[in-house]
């Protein structure tokens, strides 16, 4: 290959980096037209989901063994494949529940922020799988929504809420903000706290 | 569950603990073992597929993979624990238990645990199984040595 072949294929090889180089600075400051508001409204999105695994999921109650199933008088080892006889139900959620959490991993599929509620999936599961295995019944979770302290108390699986509200907020703006959230029970016992 | 057992994870301070104790622990750990992985993380396994259900397979079984994986995983370490702890002729009938267990748990691990994300803790759960069936084989042999060596005193 002659030396002004080279030239110019490295001159063409310079320029299109260039021009790559210049479409990913456009891309970035597309990005940033929004002014941060689909940033925004991805966060307010995983704390809704957030709030929703907290407020309707719980740790089990675990059996202390498991039944064997016997095949004239031996264990079948087959008979301990996963079966939905032997899965909790009391683990899986309401229609109306699932079909927000749906709602909010399609919206933040398509704006590509579905990792934020991989990770509050993960952490809230993790804990509450934790719970289980150790069977406090008595167990306390605290989660930061929004600009309030949530904290969740279980006693044998019948939960209370109880939101410590930050000193710069009066108690009106909390109930308005919870308002716009309709969760239901929650709610209800949030006003409860705040009328008493 | 008492799972405090599971804080001896080492063949070392396993060594250390009293006969009598150590087989109260086994006990534990084949019953837990087995409700952990047939209910607790069959049930996790259910929650994670209704609610991430609509994101792809792999994204959804590595989120329920790392949920499961860390108690999981120290179920495991103790059962390598007792495994590769002092070779006592004792301890045959629990290793039996202990072999019987993972027999019973391996199908379900399979299942719950299926996907690349779960390629690890498949591969170790059978790996255990493997070490406590070698493990028993080997207590076997020195048992056997024993006897024939009584039988042509």
């Amino acid at each position: 290959m002659s030396m002004p072949v080279i030239h110019s294929l490295a001159l063409t090889l310079y320029h299109s980096q260039k021009h790559i180089d210049g479409l990913k600075i456009a891309d970035e400051a597309a990005r940033g037209l929004d002014g941060g508001l689909q940033g925004l409204v991805q966060e307010k999105l995983v704390t809704e989901f957030k709030f929703l695994m907290v407020e309707h999921t719980l740790p089990l109650t675990l059996p202390d063994h498991v039944e064997k199933t016997t095949d004239g008088g031996r264990t079948s080892p087959g008979a301990s494949a996963l079966s939905d006889e032997k899965v909790q139900d009391v683990i899986l959620l309401p229609a109306w529940v699932l079909e927000r959490l749906h709602a909010i991993i399609e919206t933040l599929q398509h704006t590509g922020g579905c990792e934020g509620c991989l990770g509050a999936f993960g952490e809230i599961r993790s804990n509450q799988a934790f719970v289980s295995l150790q069977a406090r019944y008595h167990c306390i979770f605290l989660y930061q929504i929004h600009d309030f302290l949530v904290k969740r108390e279980n006693f044998n699986g019948i939960g209370e809420v109880q939101i410590s509200i930050p000193p710069h907020m009066n108690k009106a703006s909390v109930t308005e903000s919870f308002h716009l959230w309709t969760v239901a029970g929650f709610e209800t016992q949030l006003l409860k706290k705040l009328e008493s | 569950m008492k799972l405090n057992y599971l804080k001896n994870l080492s063949p070392e301070a396993i060594d250390r603990i009293d006969w009598d104790h150590l087989q109260i622990m086994i006990g534990l750990w084949c019953q837990h073992i087995e409700v952990a992985v047939k209910v607790l993380y069959a049930s996790e396994r259910q929650l994670a597929r209704q609610v991430l259900g609509h994101l792809d397979q792999d994204l959804w079984t590595e989120c329920f993979v790392k949920v499961a994986s860390t108690g999981m995983v120290q179920f495991l370490q103790f059962g390598e624990g007792i495994a590769r702890s002092h070779r006592a002729p004792e301890k045959l009938f629990k290793l039996l238990d202990m072999f019987e267990t993972l027999d019973q748990c391996v199908p379900t691990v399979n299942t719950v645990f299926e996907g690349d994300s779960g390629l690890e803790l498949r591969a170790r759960t059978r790996e255990l199984q493997k070490l406590v069936c070698n493990r028993t084989t080997l207590i076997q042999l020195v048992l056997c040595g024993q006897t024939c060596k009584y039988h042509h005193r």
